[in-house]
Formats: C-alpha cells, structure tokens, sequence
C-alpha cells in the first residue's frame, strides 16, 4: 500500500468526521487530502490510498490515453473508489479498466467511471483530484456514492 | 445521470414496503420496493431506516445491503410526489445475499415520473386522425375498436383479426395478461392469425423438447449448485441471466458448493466442476468461466447453422465409448423410437471415423475437441457412479438452422447419458424472460401459419400489437414496416375526410377495409415505439410495479406475487383489464345488434381485480389433485388452487410450478426437480426423434454462397444480446447510462478484417444483404472468428433482424432462423456522434 505518512494522517482526520456528523439534507464535502506525488503514479501506473477515510481505499491510476479532467502532462492520471459497486469487493486496474474479481464488472476509468459490463448497475465514484505546483496530488471529493454508504464519504 | 447525487435518501422506518421480482430476465431475482412521501428520509441508525442497516459504519463486501444510485427514484403515487427505493431482496432464493445485475439493480430509473425521461410513457387512448393524435376516452376507444372488430369478422372472418403479443412472464405479460388477451384472442374472437413478440407464429420454440416428454424448463437453481459439469450451449448467462452465473454456476465453478454436493450426496465423488460451453463467438460467460475455472473449460465453436451436426456427433461418441446410460434407457425411454434415433441421429450404419470426420469437416470443430466434449459431458464418474452434467441452452439453439431438430438433438444428448430427473441434471433452457403462460387452446395448426409473410402479402383486416415492436424487431423488419405503413395508410382517409364524424367512424372504416388491402392498426403499448406511432389507435398498458401479477422464473419455476407498487401514468391500464374492456364492448354491441349468440362468446371478462384473471386462468389447468408420479404430467406452469393470499405469505420463498393439491391432506405441494418418475408422454417414456442428415445451409443463406452474391455479401453475420441492453431497448433507450453505453446497435469486427476495411472502434457501418440494411457501431474484438460479424441483436437504433429472410423459417415449427446469415459491410462515417467505451464486452480479466 503506497501511503505517505501525511496522507495517511489526514484520511484519519477525514474518517473521524464522517462518524460525528449528523444527517442533514446534503453531506458535507469531506476535506482535502494528500494521496502521493504525479511521478509516482507515473512510474507504476496507479498509487493506491484511502480516502476520505481509512476504511475507503482508492486507486489513481494513469491511463494510456488523454481524457476529459485527467491531469498531469498527458492529461490522463484519475483516480476512483476501488470498491465495487455491485458488492464492495476490492477492483482491480488493469488494462485502462478496473475489475472487479468477484462478479468481473467491468468500469471505464476513461468515461467517468461508468459500468460497461457486469452486474453493477451503477459506475464506481470518482475522486476529484487536485494537483499543487510542487506535483503532489490531493483528493478533493468523491462524485458518486461509496459502496455501502449513503454518500460520498 | 444518477451519478450526480451527493447522498441518497435512506427509505425511513415507516415506509411502505413491497415484495416483488425483477421484471427482467429469466432468473427472477426478488426486489423489495420501499415508498414514502417526499421529501423525507431515513436515518444512519438502523432502527432509523426501513433496510435495517446501520449507516454509521461501512458495510462489508458480499455481506452488506446494497442500495446505490440507480436504485433509487422519485416517482409519484396518488397525484403526489414520492420516493422509491427499489432494492435487491434479503429473503430471495433467487438472488441469493442481495445479489443483482445491471438490470434489476437499475429498474427504479425506469419508473415513470412526469419530470424524468420516463415522462415520454403512453397515458391515454388516442386515436390517430391524418398525422394528429386525438384524445380518446376510454369508452369511446373501446366501442370503436369493438364495432371495428365485430364489422371484421362479420365482413372477413375471425382470422382476418391479427395480433401480435406477448407471452411471457415478468414485465409484459404474467399469468394474468396472458390469460386475458388468449381469452380474447383465441375463444372469443378465435383467430388464428396471432403470432408471439418476437417471431412471426403462434409456436412454441421448444417442441423439439416437449415432445420429448421434456418441458424446456426442468432444472432448478439447486442443479445448478451440484452438477459435475455444466454445458452452456448457445447461452449467455453471464451477460442475459447475469444472477444465475453469478450466484450459481460460479459458486459452483469455485468449489464454493462442495458442502452442499456433500450433503446431497454424501461420498460420492465431488471433481472439479467442468464446463462446456458451445458459441461460435468467444462471449463474456466463456471469459469468465475460464477465470474461475482455469483448465476446466472446453470451449467449441462451431460454424453457424451447424449445431445439430454436433450434438448429434456428441452422442455418436457417447454411444460408441460405451458413456451411455443403458439402465435409464430402458427404464424410461421409448424402444421404438430409440431405434429410428440410433439409425437416423446416431447414424449407427456409417463407420464412427466417418462420422466424426464429417461432422469436424461441417462444424470446423477438431475431432479431438468433439471427443473431449462428450467425454466431459458423459464418462461416469467410476464403475458405479454417473457424471450429473447439466445443460443450459438458449438462443443459440432455438434460433438456430433447423429449430425443432437441433433442441431435440440436445435434449436426447443429455437424456443418452441419463442426465434427466436426478440431482445436478437436466436439460434446461437458460430463458429470455420469465414465464406465465396460461390460455386457451392455440385455434389453429401446428406448424401455425407464417403471420408476419401473411400480413405482408395483404392478409388481415385488423391488427393488434400489444406490448412488443415488430416494425423494429422482427424478421426483415424494415421491409415489414413498410409494407405494414402502406396498408394502414390505405385506411388513414376513413379518418380524416369531411365528414368524418365521431359516430361515423367505425362506418367509414368499415367502408376503407371492404376493398383493397386496407388494414386498421390498434397497439397497446408502454411507450410511443415506431410501430405505435404507426398504428390508427393506441391503447395505453400498465408496466410492472403499476399492477399486480405472478410469474415463474424459468430456473426452478418459482411463483411469486409481483405486488404493485405505484399508480400507472395518466389512465394507463394493465393488458388484462384492457382486452377485457374491449370483450365487454363487443359484447355489449353484439347485444344491441341482437345477437346474443356472439354476444355469449364474449362473455365471462367481468374481472375487478388481477387475481380475479389469476384464479379464472388458474381453473383452465386440468386436476391437480394428483400425486407426486402424477404431478410429471401437470402443466409446468399449473398453479391451481393457490390464491394471492397465499403467496402473499409466501413472499419471496414462493412455491415451485407444478403446483399439486395433495390427494388426501388437500395441501398445495410444489415441485423441485421434474420426471424423477415419468416424463410427459402418453406412457411416461421418453420419445426419441430420429433427425435427417446435415443437408446444408437453408436456402436464403444458401443463395449468398456462390457467385456475385457471395462476392457482395462476404461475411457470416450472427447476433445476441449484452448485459447493459435490454432487449429492444424500450426502457433502456431512455436511461442516459445505458444510452452513453451502448449509443448504438454494435457489430463486432475481427481485428485483421477490421484492418482490411479500415475501420476502428466507434465507426459507423452499415451492413446489407438482400434482405435489409442497417447501422451499426464497429466494436474491434477478438471475440468471433475472422471473416464472422456478431451484431447486437436489438437496439432502439435498429435490428440484425432486418437482415434476417422472413422464409428462413424451420417448416416444422415455423421458427425463423434468427442466429446466421451473410451480409456485406461498408464504413459509413468515422465521426460518429457518440464514442463508446474502449472495453470490449468480452474483456473481464
């Protein structure tokens, strides 16, 4: 698990949040948090982390092709939920796409996420990334519900 | 979209809550409906939300509830505004720890609400007057369809009355419309010129196994979870019965139902569970089996249009290596007919080398793949102990070249080795769609007539479409459209001249359909489909959730109650209570006209409630006061005497069709596993059929072989369905999800032809033959052989059907060969308005 002690800490802080809060009408967005650097997703291919709390992993990923909000210099590094919509169980990234093993469905990390094949029947959550001047990137918010959940965090 | 939202409304403690099943495929997977008032909603603590779960922590993988996006929705009920949330049952045999697919995991978005793109549903009669559609109200609808009707068959006879309907279970049909519309169609009125959705007759697509003895729905989802090879002939159910795949046969591929064969069979011998699986393309189920069971798939592919060959080699081998079940031959089966199929279908006089080599030579299947397949399927375990092999076939079968000979040669293949009534057998269609089949007696001949070459040749004075879309869907599609719009085009002037007033309407009509080859148009319908939009009249039709209705799953034959759990749109009806509307309208004008005689034929429709047409269709099964010998013979749909009551209380356990009433207690026994005693014959043997030789393609594929023709048309073009497109598309077309997925009809291409035509993944091309042209989007996949297309079947952008021979029918059974025949392809555009994913549909691991 490729986890910097910052980011780890701050997913911590984020989780913690999420047991205190109250329902109300719309969740609150849950609160930035350092997930590596560029390079690193780089270099491998995908950086895994937790967010908005531990019990959340997620996967940036860079793709082999451009696409609409990637970021980087090819405009291709996203990152996603790595958990399965259908039933919680943990993707895997493969190929520009994530499987899941269970029930291979099968999500287009290059179309938002969205489910193309497999009993899902919704699209895994996508985590808004942010990128500072130094090349780090941040999680900044998930569109989407989280498996399990009732919303994004 | 549903993925915009930021938190999903929890169903609060206190919403109403209904048990029901998934409208969809063929598996039935139970779903519970939760309703409350907008705009409130549960709370995290579990006694705060009506799921019972405690939102304040993460749920678990596989064992959490889950409720997502598309499964929830906002409807209205009662004029007001409400919340749905539309979730995977806890309690379901079916769908076991909340299972779901893609389809029932998302049905809640097809709801209808005025402010969602559901707003576009059918909610009144309308009458269609030149090109402007006039409001009806129901009782004018129904007099004019009714003096419409009576005037037709006085002028023309009850055959000139054509229909088109449903049969099914689940979503369009159930036993309750089912019962209605046959009541209507075949005792009151009595026509024979009726054909079913989705081909151009009154058939059965399996007689090639009922006359077996053999009803095509004889395994249960606990043979699923205990054979020791599975075959999954023609079948898809990874992608078309997604839940069966996923919570039976994998469980059973991983060994994860090793305690219950334990259990069922104490120390018999539990190997590796194997599967065969028979397609010509390489499908997501052949993919996914090899993931869950690496070096225990066999994967054959044979040439289109040869399958019959090969299951009759099959059982060649199985004869010839000594794997057949002697014992349950002579027990159970037929010795007469046994012997014209070891003579015709066995082929005992030519020499078994022979045999084999012909056979490789028209399937392209090696001799050594054909061997190992049969060894799979039939070597018994040891001395003493049989292989339990269970087969699952589908389209692939039934829409095949020569229908009744190839089911038959598949079922007798299982039955050769005596995989019929154990545990862990069968030979079962996989399904398309559940089942609900209950009506009078079919008035006309086996093999029916072709109604659909009928029609087109200027046949019938009236036709009814009720709840399917032939101008898209059915074989030559586009040409049938246009023969259709040109006769009812021919009426349009009864309508629309001067003159034309309310009460003349039916007169004038009458007048329009006394010459020429006129045809008045009625459809009953969900949505304004292009054969709705067509037709003269439009009734509009309730959609699941907006009535009651029972059904049985085609895996064990369950029957559930399928509550209702939100109005119709506007005055949208169920089937049932429209065709007994328009019944009580003819009724009432035959009366007027004096004529009680046929005023008594229509007689009998005065139904208040859905389980009042659940309990009449109930009595027309013959008595089931039987024992467990006797209940082989029932109908495998035979319900009688269970009442709404009692699968209310039931709930989603349900009771397992045929449905008994025990002869000395009088309790409702339900059936598990079919023909442990006898198999549905006069003397409860099994019949054998004796099949001719492979004596080629049939003609309208045949005449694309040679010459110009086979120059133009150089590809094998076969079809199927895809997990994230149902059907035709009448819901699916208006979920932007689905939509963005599958933005057209897609034809898949072998990359080194793809390389020759120059086309990449997301271009457009049209692909034509002789019998129709139509667009679709190229998809780049190693999934089919070079120089073989395989098409999405249906899609609300168009039909492989339209390129299908209305003649290319089996004439035993009138069943059209929908699964092979030869096109040409050429790039339409490389710019298409829509890109879809990159993923290929076979692309899992």
């Amino acid at each position: 698990m490729a986890l910097n002690r910052r980011g780890f800490l701050s997913a911590s802080a984020a989780g913690a949040a999420v047991v205190a809060s109250k329902p109300g009408p719309t969740a609150a967005a849950p609160g930035r948090t350092h997930v590596g650097a560029l390079r690193t997703v780089l270099e491998q291919g995908e950086l895994r982390a937790q967010y908005p709390d531990p019990s959340s992993p997620i996967v940036v990923v860079a793709l082999s092709e451009p696409v609409e909000g990637g970021l980087g210099p090819g405009r291709n590094v996203v990152a996603y939920s790595l958990l399965c919509t259908h039933r919680g169980c943990t993707v895997a990234f493969r190929g520009d796409r994530l499987v899941c093993p269970c029930h291979f469905s099968v999500f287009d990390p290059a179309r938002g996420g969205a489910c193309e094949q497999g009993p899902a029947s919704t699209g895994l959550p996508r985590v808004r990334l942010e990128i500072d001047d130094d090349e780090q990137l941040y999680a900044a918010g998930i569109e989407g519900i989280l498996w399990g959940r009732r919303e994004g965090r | 979209m549903t993925r915009s939202r930021s938190r999903l409304p929890l169903p609060p403690a206190h919403a109403e809550r209904f048990e029901t099943v998934c409208p969809f495929c063929s598996v039935g997977c139970g779903y519970t409906a939760f309703r409350w008032p907008s705009p409130r909603y549960g709370g995290p603590a579990p006694q705060r939300n009506a799921l019972g779960v405690d939102y304040r922590v993460p749920q678990a993988p596989l064992t959490g509830r889950p409720y997502t996006e598309s499964m929830y929705a906002e409807i209205r009920h009662r004029g007001r505004p409400h919340r749905l949330a539309l979730v995977p049952s806890d309690a379901s045999p079916v769908n076991r720890a909340c299972d779901h697919s893609s389809r029932g995991g998302s049905r809640a978005q097809s709801t209808y609400a005025p402010q969602r793109s559901t707003h576009t549903r059918l909610t009144r009669p309308q009458l269609r007057v030149g090109e402007t559609w006039v409001d009806l109200e129901w009782r004018e609808a129904e007099a004019l369809l009714a003096e419409v009707l009576a005037n037709v068959i006085d002028d023309h006879g009850a055959d000139a009355v054509a229909a088109k309907t449903f049969d099914h279970g689940g979503g369009g049909g159930g036993f309750e419309n089912n019962f209605a519309v046959g009541r209507l169609l075949f005792e009151a009125i009595g026509t024979q010129s009726v054909s079913i959705h989705n081909r151009p007759g009154y058939n059965s697509e399996v007689w090639g196994s009922r006359d077996r003895g053999v009803h095509e729905l004889n395994a249960s989802l606990e043979d699923a979870r205990l054979a020791d090879t599975l075959v999954l002939w023609g079948a898809n159910p990874f992608e078309t019965a997604t839940v069966l795949f996923t919570s039976h046969l994998l469980p059973n591929l991983r060994g994860e139902t090793a305690s219950e064969k334990q259990l069922a069979f104490g120390d018999e011998a539990r190997p590796p569970t194997r599967v065969v699986l028979i397609d010509p393309r390489r499908t997501a189920t052949v993919v996914a089996s090899e993931a869950a069971a690496p070096g225990r798939v066999l994967h054959l592919r044979p040439r289109l249009g040869t399958d019959v060959v090969l299951a009759d080699a099959l059982a060649r081998v199985v004869y010839e290596e000594g794997w057949s079940d002697r014992s349950f031959i002579e027990a159970r089966t037929d010795p007469e007919s046994f012997e014209s199929y070891r003579r015709k279908s066995l082929r005992l006089d030519v020499p078994y080398a022979r045999v084999l080599a012909e056979a490789s030579r028209f399937t392209e299947i090696p001799i050594a793949l054909i061997v190992t397949a049969a060894r799979w399927m039939a070597e018994p375990k040891s001395a003493t102990t049989r292989r339990r092999t269970l087969t699952y076939y589908e389209k692939g079968v039934i829409w095949n070249h020569r229908n009744l000979d190839t089911v038959a040669a598949v079922v007798q293949l299982s039955a050769l080795a005596g995989n019929l009534g154990r545990p862990g057998t069968g030979c079962s269609r996989q399904g398309g769609h559940q089942e609900g089949y209950v009506r009078p007696p079919y008035p006309g001949p086996r093999p029916p007539p072709n109604v659909d070459a009928w029609l087109a040749r200027g046949g019938g004075r009236l036709f009814w479409v009720m709840g399917s879309n032939p101008f898209l869907s059915t074989p030559g599609a586009t040409e049938f459209a246009r023969s259709m719009t040109e006769r009812v085009r021919r009426v349009d002037h009864a309508l629309t001249s001067a003159g034309a007033s309310k009460s003349s309407r039916a007169k004038r009509i009458r007048e329009a359909l006394s010459s020429g080859d006129g045809l008045f148009m009625v459809v009953s319908e969900l949505y304004p489909t292009a054969t709705a939009k067509a037709a003269h009249l439009i009734l509009p039709a309730a959609g699941w959730g907006e009535m009651d209705l029972t059904s049985i799953s085609c895996h064990g034959r369950l029957l559930r109650l399928y509550s209702a759990f939100m109005d119709p749109p506007g005055e949208a009806r169920p089937d049932w209570a429209i065709a007994a509307g328009v019944a009580r309208a003819v009724r009432k004008l035959y009366l007027k006209r004096g004529r009680t005689k046929d005023a008594r034929r229509f007689a009998g429709f005065d139904w208040k409630e859905a389980e009042d047409v659940f309990l009449a269709g109930g009595e027309t099964f013959p008595d089931n006061r039987v024992d467990a010998s006797g209940g082989d013979q029932l109908p495998a749909e035979c319900y009688r005497g269970v009442t709404y009551d009692r699968l209310r209380e039931l709930g989603q356990t349900g009771i397992p069709t045929p449905v008994r009433q025990d002869p000395k207690s009088g309790e409702l026994v339900g059936t598990v596993r079919r023909y442990t005693h006898r198999f549905n014959t006069s003397d409860g043997r099994f019949r054998w059929h004796g099949s001719a030789p492979w004596d080629g393609h049939p003609a309208a594929v045949e005449k694309y072989l040679s010459g110009t023709r086979a120059r133009k048309h150089p590809f094998w073009l076969t079809n199927g369905r895809t997990q994230r497109w149902w059907q035709t598309g009448f819901h699916d077309a208006l979920d932007e999800d689905k939509r963005a997925s599958v933005p057209y009809p897609f034809v898949e291409v072998h990359p080194e032809d793809a390389r020759e035509l120059r086309i990449e993944t997301g271009d457009l091309v049209a692909l034509f033959n002789e019998e129709g042209r139509e667009t679709f989007q190229a998809r780049i996949a190693h999934s089919t052989k070079r120089g073989v297309l395989f098409a999405l079947q249906y899609h609300a952008r168009g039909s492989s059907n339209a390129l299908v021979s209305t003649s290319a029918v089996d004439p035993t059974t009138t069943i059209p060969y929908y699964k092979g025949t030869r096109v040409g392809l050429s790039r339409l555009s490389t710019r298409p308005d829509a890109k879809p994913s990159k993923i290929a549909p076979n692309v899992l691991e």
